[in-house]
């Protein structure tokens, strides 16, 4: 069985169409390829898949009931839009994605919905594959504070 | 950068009509209709019939806890990631080592890895083949990701609070959990990570059945300090956070009684002398364990 993984491959995900907003947990995320979990379609629609990670809150065991983890689970997790039954094609995209050949700086952008720079000029979104649409969501599986 | 091997990752679909591939098959949401994991994360497969097989793999919601699981119990202990899927009678074993293999095997395409495939009808109504990796698999059944572990057991908690300007037995500071009802609460302590500026400070810990707003008075039921019932704590007194105190400076719940708790438990740091001109950021590290079920956000 395949053991290694990735440890210095990165996903950037990013759901703010101006970058001036792009200011805050859930808004942009880095996450490094090997904390993957898994992937999966997600609740009420065949357009919605969810990229599960391994969350920050692993030493105590507790539940954000606010925030639903109940159904999604402890773990971090982004949530992409994505056309109407195309699940398969867009997680063999990913896969594909993790693993071609190492010709960049380890620093994969998947979906970035960024139109608007900071100095107001505007430019395409960003997504690896043509059925990734947009990000819905992105949680990051902090309960409490983020700041170190 | 150092990449060293790829890795492959299996797919399964159990659903006929990409029109259903939305997420779930289920009331509980932990049932997706199609789930991709790396083959990494396979723990083993076995048979659950003659003509079924489970493939196991670790958790894809929650984390693993190693040591919640030598000392919890799940929920429901066949609510373990994985997928079932349909073989033909008496071909376990063959589906299993051609499953095996195209894990192990090199990644000479993509590392994609469709293991089952049930889709008959795309998108756009046009009809498919259905894709099984071997030709003794019939269906893709029951995926299961649960979405939490829900563990029964014991469950400790610590977290770094600052006490507020409090009026002597009021409440300085909460902490962020609640402990759900049923539970029963076997220890606690107090630490001093802070301390004030002014030699003012003096708090204790308390349980209560709701949440207790700051610098309003606790309601509570003292477990660690100098008014613990049967001056039970270890040393017996208040911790002190004063600017004099000795630092750190830490009181634990001693032989006080394990507490049977019926209901939801919050947890309170209540000052001990009138805090009111407490100057600085104190800070207090309260630690709980409990046996049930663990902690919630409040």
């Amino acid at each position: 069985m395949t053991k290694s993984k990735y440890t210095d491959r990165f996903w950037y995900f990013r759901n703010q169409a101006d970058e001036d907003d792009d200011d805050g947990t859930g808004d942009s995320i880095l996450i490094p390829v090997a904390s993957i979990t898994g992937m999966a379609m997600t609740a009420a629609s065949n357009a919605r898949m969810n990229i599960y990670f391994e969350g920050m809150n692993k030493g105590n065991v507790h539940y954000n009931a606010a925030a639903a983890d109940t159904i999604d689970g402890l773990n971090g997790y982004v949530t992409l839009n994505i056309t109407a039954g195309k699940s398969r094609e867009v997680m063999q995209a990913l896969v594909q994605v993790i693993n071609r050949g190492p010709h960049h700086d380890g620093v994969t952008v998947i979906a970035d919905d960024s139109t608007t720079d900071y100095d107001g000029t505007t430019r395409e979104a960003v997504y690896i594959h043509r059925d990734i649409l947009s990000v819905q969501h992105i949680e990051n599986s902090v309960d409490g504070t983020t700041t170190p | 950068m150092s990449v060293n091997k790829v890795e492959n990752w299996l797919f399964f679909r159990t659903v006929a009509d990409a029109d259903n591939d939305d997420g779930d098959s289920s009331t509980l949401l932990q049932n997706p209709t199609t789930i991709c994991v790396p083959a990494s994360k396979v723990i083993h497969m076995e048979p659950n019939a003659d003509t079924a097989l489970q493939i196991h793999w670790s958790p894809v919601k929650h984390p693993e806890d190693p040591n919640t699981h030598k000392v919890g119990y799940n929920h429901d202990n066949t609510s373990h990631d994985g997928v079932k899927i349909s073989v033909d009678q008496g071909r376990t074993a063959e589906v299993m080592q051609t499953i095996g293999q195209a894990i192990n095997s090199y990644v000479n395409k993509d590392g994609f890895i469709v293991v089952a495939d049930d889709m008959t009808t795309d998108v756009d109504n046009n009809t498919v083949d259905a894709e099984y990796l071997s030709p003794y698999i019939t269906s893709c059944g029951n995926i299961l990701a649960p979405y939490s572990s829900r563990h029964r057991g014991i469950h400790e908690y610590f977290e770094v609070i600052t006490p507020m300007t409090a009026d002597d037995d009021d409440v300085a500071a909460s902490l962020s959990i609640k402990i759900p009802n049923p539970s029963i609460i076997l220890e606690a302590s107090l630490i001093s990570v802070a301390v004030a500026s002014n030699d003012v400070g003096s708090v204790a810990l308390e349980y209560h059945n709701a949440a207790i707003a700051d610098d309003s008075a606790s309601g509570g039921t003292e477990l660690v300090g100098a008014g613990a019932s049967g001056s039970t704590s270890i040393p017996n007194g208040d911790l002190d956070i004063s600017s004099n105190a000795t630092f750190p400076a830490l009181v634990h719940s001693g032989s006080a009684a394990k507490v049977s708790r019926t209901a939801d438990t919050f947890l309170h740091v209540t000052a001990k002398e009138d805090c009111s001109s407490m100057t600085g950021t104190p800070q207090v590290g309260v630690y709980v364990k409990w046996f049930g079920l663990p902690a919630v956000i409040v």
